[in-house]
């Protein structure tokens, strides 16, 4: 019974741990964490809200020759389309026939839309006896064109109904999205899915599954065939694989990180204590303090983002410590528990408070999903700190009592001596700075983008298809949102004065927008009259171009664009603007017009002259125009990271400098503290300059997370060395193999996260680890002897040496 | 007898007819090669041409002479035109195409290599050895017909596409080009008649970079 009891607890614990965990929700959205008052992360953010279709999967096609990765698509998008359980429609390149077979109602709409002069030109084109001259001219141009493809094209458009008229300079579009590079050797097709729900992303993944496994099956029969020259290679980007890649990603981290903590911190307290029944227990404990802090922050957060998810790993690394430090003492000082919360309390307290307070200080970042972490983090640490002190004090107490003298190895080296003490103290700051003004490398990485996949195939895959597609263009989206349509042409305006006037600034290259393709409510208003006139003339035209010599196949464009303006104006009700019919009329209009509850927006194309500043930015973007550029956000973040460090930064210094101040009571013992901050950064200074590690907008925000931990493993050393009167042996033997544990098992649960899918996270966590372990250094081996130089009184007992267990 | 005759005779003629339709896939280098052989050693072409389209929107042919020049010395140059007047002039001078309307006095100039129709292809020059082929068209078989060979051929690139399949037509005995036909994938076609062949003519410079005062610049879509 005796022994039933405590596993039954540690089961229980265990297992609301991992109901916690597993209800956990996953947010694959990346672009909430960047900061929302940057137009670049508000028009990002938009394309992917607006633009990006959620169920539209790319496939990508690259092969030897135009034709194989022709058949192949072909193939391909003909064994799709017949899975109608999971695809709704598969688009491939619009070809020439496609425009004549399903043009019509684009062209009937473009009309409809277009400006009331335009169509009063067309109107003179078709009356009689204008009509005849046009077919004849069309006619003539057909007989003149040099070469097929054009005289084939004029001839299903006896009417040129496709000639819009010069267009006003800077519109454009739809121009039909190239799926097909100029060799031909690289195809796309458009997959729609169909069946599932495309906002959860494990549906997202189920779905993708099926669709690549259908895929991978075709792939084998088709590169099976035996000729080597129509072998293709398939890859897969889009929406679906992002998302999919993301959520597997985040729920992957999440596993990695926490289980290698677990069993890298447990085999640290094995190997240092020689024990297991406590180590069941603190295990227990720190689940219990992931599963208290995942339920708060599943009712204060709903979901976790991509960031956020590290916060589990630096959370049991941190909360270790506590545990650690309470059952050190209890070797030392066997009692009741009242007695070691009276000892080691204070310090704990003080030690979950600062470091919580350094995590809280996040909230003063630009980058949202970092302020997530700091806050998941704090919370975490103070939870941690009161299940420490009042769950697993009493354990500490029972079993260090337990635990034989011989059991552990002495493996805590000792103190440096204190004159080699005293010389690094002054070297090492001095080399950080003479590194930092000899060495002419960039301060923060230029273009890092922080929420980044590495390994990413869908990244990849995407990158692929921009080179092998757009070649050197670099076209920006920029994104127009207003309430209605009415207002978008405003806005449209406004936007075309200011880009305008950049590009005689030379900020800009050139911009297409879209003004034609946005629906026009005032335009169809007025055009729908002059459109009922023309309907009438439908037989007449047809029955002219009969005459003209051309077949039903040259007139069937004419039939379609004369029926779909008859079902628009059966559509109109004189107040909603009426959005265009048919398959590629819509696919077409929506790459480029969408409308959702509350908002319409449009995208227009622009060329920075120079992507990565800012200058171009600020001055064409306001509230309803912004740029989804990413070389311009890495340049923001980076500006912005530089502000926060001072924002944040500086003032934490001081106020922690106040705090320790009336903590210490001591300028000395203040002074050391500050010393090992000092050196500490030193370090990871002189690493940056020296190693191929450096600092990004995402891990220079790990700087005040160091000088917090540091802090922390200052405050205990100090706290003990006072308590012993200067005895750096015995601080050694006790608070000395307490502090090493703790910046072990900190920079475990820091380094764990050097396996995260997140470019950023993955490098805040090497620069935390690295730090942590550079001020466990400081704190375990010099801090001890720069005491005993500050300290005279206290040599005596320094200068009998350590002792040994 | 008569019944035997007429037996014998039909099997002959579906003998010949599967003569005629031979498909020299086995052979198919060796004839294109035969052909690009006539090729060589030929800088200065001038061709007199039939060109006749059908195209499927239109109920009746297309049918207009044309001369074509090519001069491959100093770089290619191109200049294909159609009626008499002329009514369109096509010439290009290195990597420039310039398409002339005389009767509207408009023209359009634009990069070579962005021209996405099979007209540009040619507008190259036909190839003179088997690299410069298979750079540029890929090889789908060769037929005999009627002591020709029909040699199809896919244009490699962005310029395959709408092309159903490209025929040079040679003769059979001395591989001299006699027709190009092209075929469109919705079964429009258009067949270029070699009436003429003149190798090594005298050329004007002006041919190929014609006098374009009192043209105005148009975009011809």
């Amino acid at each position: 019974m005796k022994r039933v009891l405590p596993a039954a607890i540690v089961i229980l614990i265990s297992v609301m741990a991992v109901l916690a965990i597993v209800r956990v929700r996953f947010s694959s959205d990346v672009f909430e964490l960047l900061p929302q008052d940057l137009p670049e992360a508000r028009g990002l953010e938009q394309i992917n809200r607006y633009f990006s279709r959620d169920a539209q999967l790319i496939i990508t096609l690259d092969g030897q020759s135009a034709r194989a990765v022709s058949e192949a698509t072909a193939s391909l998008a003909s064994t799709l389309s017949q899975q109608k359980s999971v695809i709704a429609d598969v688009f491939r390149e619009v070809d020439m026939e496609r425009i004549v077979a399903e043009g019509g109602p684009l062209v009937a709409w473009a009309w409809f839309n277009g400006s009331p002069e335009r169509l009063a030109l067309l109107e003179r084109r078709l009356i009689h006896p204008q009509s005849r001259e046009t077919l004849e001219k069309s006619l003539e141009e057909i007989d003149d064109a040099f070469d097929t493809e054009s005289a084939l094209l004029r001839s299903y458009d006896p009417l040129q109904l496709s000639q819009f008229g010069s267009n006003p300079e800077g519109e454009g579009g739809p121009s039909f999205d190239p799926m097909r590079s100029s060799s031909g050797k690289f195809e796309i097709l458009y997959v729609e899915g169909g069946g599932v729900d495309f906002s959860d992303y494990r549906e997202v993944r189920g779905w993708l599954d099926k669709v690549q496994s259908l895929a991978s099956q075709w792939l084998k029969e088709w590169n099976g065939k035996g000729t080597k020259d129509m072998d293709v290679e398939v890859g897969y980007t889009g929406t679906p694989a992002f998302m999919s890649e993301v959520g597997a990603g985040m729920e992957r981290d999440m596993t990695i990180s926490v289980l290698l903590t677990l069993v890298l911190i447990s085999a640290l307290f094995f190997l240092v204590h020689r024990q297991v029944t406590p180590l069941i227990w603190l295990l227990a404990a720190m689940m219990g303090i992931l599963a208290i802090t995942l339920t708060i922050a599943e009712l204060a957060l709903g979901e976790l983002s991509v960031i956020s998810v590290g916060f589990a790993a630096i959370l049991m690394g941190l909360s270790v410590d506590y545990a650690i430090v309470l059952y050190r003492e209890a070797l030392g000082n066997p009692g009741s528990p009242r007695t070691l919360r009276r000892a080691v309390g204070p310090g704990i307290a003080w030690a979950a408070v600062t470091t919580a307070a350094v995590f809280l200080s996040l909230n003063l970042s630009s980058l949202p999903g970092l302020a997530e972490l700091g806050n998941l983090v704090a919370l975490g640490i103070l939870v941690g700190a009161l299940v420490m002190l009042f769950g697993f004090a009493p354990v500490a107490v029972q079993f260090a009592g337990k635990r034989s003298r011989g059991s552990a190895r002495d493996w805590v080296p000792s103190s440096m001596r204190k004159g080699a003490a005293g010389v690094l103290a002054a070297l090492v700051p001095l080399a950080a700075i003479w590194s930092v003004l000899m060495i002419e490398k960039p301060v923060i990485e230029a273009e890092f983008h922080p929420f980044r996949m590495k390994e990413s195939p869908a990244l990849i895959a995407w990158n692929e298809m921009r080179e092998k597609l757009h070649g050197e263009s670099q076209t920006t989206p920029a994104v127009i949102t207003a309430a209605n349509f009415g207002e978008l042409h405003t806005q449209l305006q406004a936007f075309k004065k200011r880009s305008s006037k950049a590009q005689k600034a030379g900020l800009i290259e050139s911009v297409i927008l879209p003004d034609s393709w946005v629906p026009h409510p005032e335009y169809q208003r007025r055009n729908a009259k002059l459109l009922r006139a023309l309907i009438k003339e439908g037989p007449r035209l047809l029955s002219e171009i009969d005459e003209a010599g051309f077949t039903k196949e040259g007139m069937d464009l004419t039939r379609e664009v004369i029926n779909s303006w008859t079902h628009y104006l059966d559509q109109h009700d004189g107040k909603q603007p009426v959005r265009p019919a048919g398959s590629l009329a819509k696919w077409t209009v929506d790459q480029i017009v969408t409308e959702s509850e509350d908002v319409v927006a449009a995208v227009v194309a622009l060329t920075p002259v120079n992507p990565s500043e800012r200058e171009w930015v600020t001055a064409i973007c306001d509230d309803h125009s912004n740029v989804a550029s990413l070389p311009s956000l890495g340049t923001a973040l980076n500006e912005r990271i530089g502000e926060d460090l001072w924002k944040i930064f500086v003032p934490m210094l001081v106020l922690l400098t106040a705090v320790l101040a009336l903590v210490y009571r001591s300028w000395r013992d203040l002074f050391l503290t500050l010393l090992a901050l000092l050196f500490g950064g030193s370090v990871i200074v002189i690493l940056t300059v020296w190693t191929p590690l450096s600092w990004n907008s995402f891990n220079v925000c790990g700087i005040p997370l160091l000088f917090g931990i540091g802090l922390d493993f200052s405050i205990h050393m100090l706290f003990a060395l006072r308590r012993s009167g200067g005895d750096i042996g015995a601080v050694r033997k006790r608070m000395g193999k307490a502090v090493a544990f703790c910046g072990l098992s900190s920079a475990v649960g820091f380094g764990s996260l050097a396996t995260a899918s997140a470019d950023g996270l993955s490098s805040l966590g090497v620069v935390c680890a690295i730090g942590i372990l550079a001020n466990t250094f400081v704190a375990v081996m010099l801090l001890p002897s720069w005491y005993c130089l500050v300290h005279p009184v206290s040599n005596s007992a320094a200068d009998s040496g350590d002792q040994v267990d | 007898m008569q019944r035997v005759t007429f037996q014998l005779l039909i099997l002959i003629s579906l003998i010949s007819g599967v003569e005629l339709m031979a498909d020299t896939k086995g052979g198919g280098e060796q004839v294109v090669r035969r052909w690009l052989s006539t090729n060589a050693g030929v800088d200065v072409l001038k061709v007199e041409f039939t060109q006749i389209r059908k195209l499927t929107s239109l109920k009746s042919l297309i049918r207009q002479h044309g001369v074509l020049w090519i001069d491959r010395r100093a770089g290619a140059r191109f200049r294909w035109q159609i009626g008499n007047p002329p009514r369109t002039i096509v010439t290009r001078v290195k990597d420039e195409l310039l398409v002339m309307r005389p009767r509207s006095l408009q023209y359009e100039k634009s990069p070579a290599g962005k021209s996405k129709n099979s007209m540009a292809i040619l507008a190259g020059g036909f190839p003179r050895d088997w690299e410069e082929f298979q750079k540029k068209y890929e090889l789908l078989g060769v037929k005999s017909l009627n002591g020709t060979h029909r040699i199809n051929v896919q244009p490699r690139g962005q310029l395959a596409h709408g092309v159903r399949v490209l025929t040079f037509v040679t003769e059979s005995a001395k591989g001299i080009l006699q027709s190009i036909d092209l075929t469109l994938r919705d079964g429009s076609s258009q067949q270029i008649v070699f009436d003429r062949v003149v190798t090594g003519p005298q050329l004007n410079d002006n041919l190929f970079e014609p006098d374009l005062t009192g043209y105005r610049a148009a975009n011809f879509k």
